[in-house]
């Protein structure tokens, strides 16, 4: 059996041959077909073969923006055949439905949906509401079905229910169909989108991610008036550059982010860079796909660009979808952290570095190198009166997500995996955790724990809740979960649980304690558990798990997908069960389920309250509580346990 | 992004360490599951080498919706069936140990007794029994996962699943074994 060393070698051996192979291959291919290939080559548009010459746009406004474009264009390093072929990456993921119904809203005629507006979103941060799956108002229910869909009519599905324990029943389905020209899916199959319910729940806005006939990608704001639920009509649609990424409700506006790629591969394809055509290299936000470009004063051009993509931020009035404000910033992000006074966009990057990790002082290659570094990139804007930048920056390590940074008074607190590869003999490899806190004014590092985890670990989960911060780092299966006290940066101190079984992925405040929902010591468990901060000095560890259950079975990594009501001690989540042996009596069993658990905080345990047949698709499960029962929202329907 | 997606997109960047990474990661698995289309541990490792290669030669850039690992497992069946075409021929199964355990000095984390007995039970089930039950319950896909892989839809994959189990389950109870006890 060959060792690890001997399979890489054997790749990289493998690697040669082909190459040599293809060089054989083009040259004899060349000779033979030059003229027909010089033909193809001078039909297509530039894809890198050449980088274009822009002078003659030295007079346009956006003059620095194409330099900038240009200059990224030379750098991409795809072959003209990897350009005549789509991005890979097809999702197929969900359930299938076939929508067959005209666009007109089905069932009985209910009466109004009801006039407020309730949260069922865990939101990250108070007064700043996440769009989701699921909404509701004091009478209804509005869940939003994403999925596969393969037929001639891809759309969206909304559907209404009205709420009445176990009498609850849909009213109504309404379809979201794609309108000027654009589709909701054209390389995949998958369509999926989020929505937003008003205060008042007269209006629902579903943000979802659409394709014009151009090959531009948009994402599309639908504002629905659910005034009527047997009567749901479209009353406004705009446009906003990109693939939506995230977006956030606060103060009566909407903000939706989104990553454009210019010149690039994205997920939807290839987009084609023609600097005579502005809508293919600058964003746009508009109520139609000829929307206003973002002005060059708002676009922000950071010198350590990588690539040719955008993140657009778009501040919409909540009633009317105006257009309030607008900004980009030159490059993608991977996540969005939104607190009430910032926006923080981050990406996790990849640089080469002499002696030690120092933001800004990359080295050109890794010849001249000693190590390569992970880096997690972050720009910070104020957005409350319009958008302002406030800067960026890098730091060592890379971010997981946006659960893993907050922000309290100006200052950005972050958890990081640090990962060093090193080049050279004397730089040694590094996997661990550090914290950093940033100050969003200066974007300067003012505090930091470096390195604080296990030799090893990762971060797998975290959470912030005012001065104390929790994160769970893991390495293999097996975690500690630390606590950190932030109330004073000069003196941060932390205390663990020591390494315990399995990890978190999901870490969330619960009446005093700390709930994690993760993995447990094997691929395949899902591990419940709680934690309790000790006050006793003499304690080994100052926190400690006190109550824990476990199920073999497969779950959703989707923070959205687990359902948390500490009112009432109860936490659900949608399954996929194997408690039961491999090979089952009845091998038909029926797997899909919902699992609710209940915390007895008397006894210190975790109970199981349901596990019954639910059909739905694990990230796609939403839960709200109400009057004495949890109603349970999915891809085949709905489900209500009284508890 | 999913940690293969990172490490692939390190090592086109110049980290020539995350190759070997990307390797621990993924390649047992990915032997295992060749392993039930050639029937041949040195086939398998070739295959699976050769999917790694052609990933890295052709370059393509990776973005955070699809899981890179579903895609590696999809390229290596792709390659199996290739490498079944022209090589129409079966070996016996006395090199399969060789694909349940490693001597590498790093020491990855080799199959739990359980799952390597069901896995050797498994290579006498038709092909498609092999794979869908090795996606699923040796390397720990969803179903939804594994139709993708298979190139089928998930309805055919569940059911290809129960068939699977209960052929399974028949061949256990022929053997003799006591499949509570498993």
């Amino acid at each position: 059996m060959k060792t690890y060393n001997e399979r890489t070698q054997s790749i990289k051996n493998k690697v040669k041959a082909k190459r040599d192979r293809r060089l054989v291959i083009w040259t004899a291919s060349s000779v033979a077909c030059a003229l027909l290939v010089l033909t193809v080559v001078c039909s297509l548009p530039i894809l890198g073969t050449g980088v274009p010459n822009i002078n003659a746009y030295k007079n346009d406004e956006y003059y620095p923006l194409i330099k900038k474009i240009n200059s990224q264009i030379g750098d991409n390093k795809y072959s003209i055949f990897d350009k005549l072929s789509q991005g890979f990456g097809s999702k197929d993921d969900g359930n299938v439905f076939e929508p067959s119904s005209p666009d007109v809203s089905e069932g009985d005629n209910s009466s109004s949906s009801g006039n407020k507006y309730e949260e069922t979103t865990l939101n990250q941060v108070d007064g700043i509401v996440e769009s989701d799956l699921l909404k509701r108002s004091s009478t209804h229910a509005f869940y939003l079905k994403n999925g596969y869909s393969k037929n001639e009519d891809p759309c969206l599905l909304l559907q209404i229910y009205r709420l009445d324990g176990a009498d609850t029943e849909k009213v109504t389905e309404y379809f979201i169909r794609p309108k000027d020209g654009t589709s909701f899916c054209k390389y995949s199959a998958y369509i999926d989108g989020e929505m937003f319910l008003s205060d008042d729940a007269s209006r629902i806005t579903v943000i979802a991610t659409c394709i014009s006939e151009q090959n531009i990608v948009y994402t599309t704001v639908i504002s629905l008036d659910v005034t009527d639920v047997s009567n749901v009509t479209e009353v406004n649609r705009v446009y906003v550059s990109g693939e939506y990424l995230s977006s956030r409700k606060t103060d009566g506006s909407l903000l939706v982010i989104t990553n454009f790629n210019a010149g690039h591969y994205g997920y939807y394809g290839y987009n084609a860079i023609d600097y005579d055509e502005k809508q293919t290299y600058i964003p746009q936000c508009g109520s139609d796909l000829n929307g206003a470009f973002i002005p060059i004063e708002n676009i922000h051009i950071p010198d350590n660009c990588q690539q040719t993509n955008y993140t657009v931020l778009a501040l919409l009035d909540e009633t009317s979808l105006s257009v309030v404000d607008s900004h980009a910033v030159f490059s993608y992000t991977q996540d969005v952290y939104v607190s009430q006074d910032y926006i923080v966009v981050m990406r996790n990057n990849y640089y080469c570095y002499k002696n030690q990790f120092e933001y800004g002082h990359e080295t050109e290659s890794s010849s001249n190198a000693d190590f390569n570094a992970y880096v997690c990139e972050i720009v910070a804007l104020k957005y409350k009166d319009g958008f302002e930048f406030k800067g960026e920056t890098g730091l060592d390590g890379f971010v997981k997500d946006r659960y893993s940074m907050d922000e309290k008074d100006g200052v950005l607190r972050v958890f990081v995996t640090v990962r060093h590869s090193k080049y050279t003999a004397t730089s040694p490899s590094v996997i661990n955790v550090s914290l950093y806190c940033v100050n969003l004014e200066n974007m300067q590092t003012v505090a930091s724990k470096e390195r604080f985890a296990p030799s090893g670990d990762e971060v797998k989960s975290a959470r912030f809740d005012g001065n104390k911060a929790y994160v769970c780092t893991a390495r293999l299966n097996t975690d500690p979960v630390f606590c950190f006290d932030l109330i004073d940066l000069n003196n941060i101190s932390f205390v663990d649980t020591g390494e315990i079984d399995g990890f978190s992925v999901n870490l969330i405040k619960f009446n005093g304690l700390l709930l994690g929902i993760g993995q447990g010591a094997d691929n395949g468990i899902l591990k419940v558990e709680l934690y309790k901060e000790t006050d006793d000095n003499s304690a080994e560890n100052g926190i400690v798990s006190i109550a824990k259950f476990k199920r073999i079975c497969r779950f959703s990594y989707e923070y959205k997908a687990h359902f948390v009501n500490a009112d009432n001690n109860l936490i659900g989540l949608q399954i996929y069960d194997m408690q039961d042996d491999l090979i089952t009596s009845n091998p038909n069993a029926i797997k899909n389920k919902y699992l609710l658990l209940k915390y007895d905080a008397q006894n210190c345990e975790l109970q199981q309250v349901y596990l019954d047949e639910f059909d739905s698709h694990t990230d796609y499960t939403r839960a709200f509580y109400k009057d004495n029962g949890v109603y349970v929202f999915g891809t085949s329907g709905f489900l209500f346990i009284e508890v | 992004m999913d940690n293969g997606a990172i490490l692939y997109t390190a090592y086109l960047n110049g980290d020539e360490s995350a190759l070997e990474q990307l390797v621990k990661l993924y390649y047992d698995g990915l032997v295992r599951f060749a392993y039930c289309f050639v029937k041949s541990a040195a086939v398998a490792e070739d295959v699976v080498a050769d999917a790694y290669a052609t990933l890295i030669v052709k370059r393509k850039r990776f973005f955070s919706r699809a899981s890179f690992k579903t895609y590696l497992y999809k390229t290596v069946r792709n390659k199996c069936i290739d490498y079944l075409r022209f090589h129409k021929r079966f070996v016996p199964l006395d090199d399969l140990q060789n694909v349940l355990s490693t001597n590498d000095v790093d020491g990855a984390v080799e199959m739990n007794e359980r799952l390597a007995f069901l896995y050797k039970c498994m290579q006498s089930l038709a092909p498609q029994y092999r794979y869908v039950l090795t996606l699923v319950y040796i390397e720990s896909f969803s179903v939804d996962e594994a139709s993708r892989i298979m190139g089928k839809t998930a309805k055919q994959t569940y059911n290809l699943l129960a068939r699977a189990k209960q052929t399974l389950k028949k061949l256990l109870i022929d053997k003799g074994i006591n499949y509570e006890d498993l």
